[in-house]
C-alpha cells in the first residue's frame, strides 16, 4: 500500500520536476519524457514535442482564428510561449491538453488584437444571407477540402467564445471540465456556449447540407 | 406522452454533455415523441458532422517552416541567456582561482618556521584558531588592536591577511599604523591581477611573502586592461 502510494504519489518529485496528482510514476509517455529531456537542457527535444503536436495546434489556431497565415503564427506563437512557460507544466498531466490550453490563450490574444479578421465576429445575419441549398453541389460536399471550407464556414457563423468552446469540445475531443479551464470559465458556462453553438451548427447543416445529395447530415 | 419537450436540451445531449440520469430520461423520452425525436437525429447529424476531421490547409513545408522558425527562436534566446550568464560566471570562476591561489599560499607559509609567529600576528583563521571576539564591533580597530598587541614581541613582521582585508584597508595609511613600511617588505608584496570577462570588474590580490616561505613575487607581472 506505501509502495502504491510512492509510485502514484499526490504530487510527487523527480529529478526537480513535478509529478502531477496520480500520475503513476514509471508510466510517464513519450511526449513526457520528451519535455523531461528539454527541461534537462536538451533543446533540441522540443522539436520531436512540435513533432507530435502540431496537428492539435495548427487545428486549434486555424477552426479558432479562421485565417491559415494567422493560424501559422499563432502556432509559432504558441510553440514559443510553450517552450519558455515548460516548467509550469505538471508531468503526468495531459500534455496535449496543456498545449492546447497555451494555444487557446494566444489565439485569444490574436482575436483581441485584430478587429475586423476572417472570422472576428460572428455575423449576426449570415444563417440569411447564406446561399440557397440548390447553390451548393453534392459533389463539391463531399471532397475533403470543401467539408474543411464547410466547416470554417460554419464556425464563422459563431461567437469567438462559442466557435472555441465548439472547437475544444467537438473538434479537438477536450472534455467539458478541460476546455472549462483552458478557457478560464466555470462549466456551466462552457455548456450554455457548446449549446448555442450546436444550435446554430445545426440550423447550417439543415439549410446548406441536407438537401444536397449525398451530402452529410 | 404528455411529457413536456425536451428540445432546449437536446443540443447537450447529442453530444453527452449531461449527467447520466437525465441522458437516460431524456432517451426514454425520445422513444415516445417523434417531434423531439427528429430534433435529436438533426443535433446529431449535427455534431457528428463538425467531428469529423477535416483536412488542414497547411502542407508538410509549411509545417516544417514553423518548427525550424520556432527552433531557430529557441537556440536563439538561449545563446543570449548564455551570453548573459558567462560573465558572472568568469567572475566567480576567478574568484575561486583567486581563493584557491590564496590557500596554497597560506598552507606553504603555515608549514614554514614562522609559521606560527605569522598567524598570530596576522588576524587567527576559522581553521587554526577560534575568532577572538569583537571587542569594539568594529572590525578594523579590533583587527589594529590584536596588531599592535602582537607586533612588538615578534622578530617578523607581520604578515597582512589580503583575503581578508578590503582594498580600502590595504591602503598605505592604514598599514603604516601598524608596520612601518620598509624597502623589504615593499619588494615581497605581490600583485596579482585578475581581469574577468566584464571590463569594469578585475579583481586585484595583494599577497605578502615571508622570506622563509615560498615566494610568488617572481611571478608577479601586471596584465594588461
Amino acid at each position: 500500500m506505501e509502495e502504491e502510494k510512492k509510485m502514484t504519489g499526490a504530487v510527487e518529485r523527480i529529478e526537480g520536476v513535478i509529478i502531477a496528482s496520480g500520475a503513476p510514476i514509471g508510466s510517464l509517455g513519450r511526449l513526457d519524457e520528451m519535455v523531461l529531456r528539454v527541461r534537462r537542457g536538451d533543446a533540441e527535444a522540443f522539436n520531436e514535442i512540435m513533432l507530435e503536436t502540431e496537428k492539435r495546434v495548427l487545428g486549434i489556431a486555424y477552426r479558432v482564428l479562421g485565417d491559415p497565415e494567422q493560424a501559422k503564427d499563432a502556432s509559432q506563437d504558441a510553440f514559443l510561449r510553450a517552450y519558455k512557460s515548460l516548467n509550469t507544466y505538471r508531468v503526468g498531466e495531459s500534455f496535449m491538453a496543456w498545449i492546447g490550453r497555451v494555444t487557446v490563450n494566444v489565439c485569444r490574444d490574436y482575436l483581441k488584437k485584430r478587429e475586423h479578421g476572417a472570422m472576428a465576429a460572428a455575423d449576426p445575419n449570415f444563417l440569411e444571407s447564406m446561399p440557397s441549398p440548390d447553390s451548393y453541389k453534392a459533389e463539391t460536399t463531399i471532397l475533403r477540402h470543401q467539408h474543411a471550407e464547410l466547416i470554417q464556414r460554419a464556425l464563422a457563423a459563431l461567437t469567438p467564445a462559442e466557435r472555441m468552446a465548439l472547437v475544444l469540445r467537438d473538434m479537438e475531443g477536450f472534455s467539458t471540465h478541460e476546455t472549462a479551464r483552458a478557457m478560464g470559465l466555470k462549466e456551466g458556462t462552457i455548456r450554455a456556449q457548446i449549446s448555442m453553438a450546436r444550435s446554430k451548427i445545426k440550423v447550417f447543416c439543415q439549410r446548406v447540407l441536407r438537401k444536397n445529395k449525398g451530402g452529410r447530415p | 406522452m404528455n411529457a413536456p419537450h425536451v428540445t432546449e436540451k437536446l443540443a447537450l445531449w447529442a453530444g453527452g454533455d449531461l449527467p447520466e440520469g437525465e441522458m437516460l430520461s431524456i432517451k426514454a423520452h425520445l422513444d415516445s415523441c417523434p417531434a423531439c425525436k427528429a430534433e435529436a437525429d438533426a443535433y446529431t447529424g449535427a455534431t457528428s458532422w463538425i467531428q469529423t476531421p477535416s483536412e488542414l490547409p497547411f502542407s508538410h513545408a509549411e509545417r516544417a517552416n514553423i518548427r525550424n522558425e520556432v527552433m531557430a527562436e529557441i537556440r536563439k534566446s538561449n545563446k543570449s541567456n548564455a551570453r548573459r550568464v558567462m560573465p558572472w560566471l568568469m567572475a566567480a570562476a576567478s574568484i575561486l582561482a583567486a581563493m584557491l591561489l590564496y590557500s596554497a599560499y597560506n598552507d606553504n607559509r603555515n608549514t614554514g618556521p614562522s609559521a606560527r609567529i605569522a598567524q598570530t600576528a596576522s588576524h587567527p583563521s576559522p581553521q587554526t584558531a577560534s575568532p577572538a571576539p569583537l571587542q569594539n564591533g568594529n572590525y578594523k580597530q579590533d583587527y589594529e588592536q590584536i596588531h599592535e598587541q602582537s607586533a612588538p614581541s615578534q622578530a617578523q613582521p607581520p604578515i597582512k591577511n589580503a583575503a581578508n582585508t578590503p582594498a580600502k584597508r590595504r591602503a598605505p595609511g592604514y598599514y603604516a599604523k601598524s608596520q612601518p613600511n620598509s624597502p623589504e617588505r615593499e619588494s615581497s608584496i605581490t600583485r596579482i591581477e585578475f581581469q574577468t570577462a566584464n571590463p569594469n570588474i578585475r579583481i586585484i590580490w595583494f599577497v605578502q611573502a615571508n622570506s622563509s616561505t615560498t615566494d610568488l613575487s617572481g611571478d608577479s607581472n601586471e596584465q594588461p586592461g
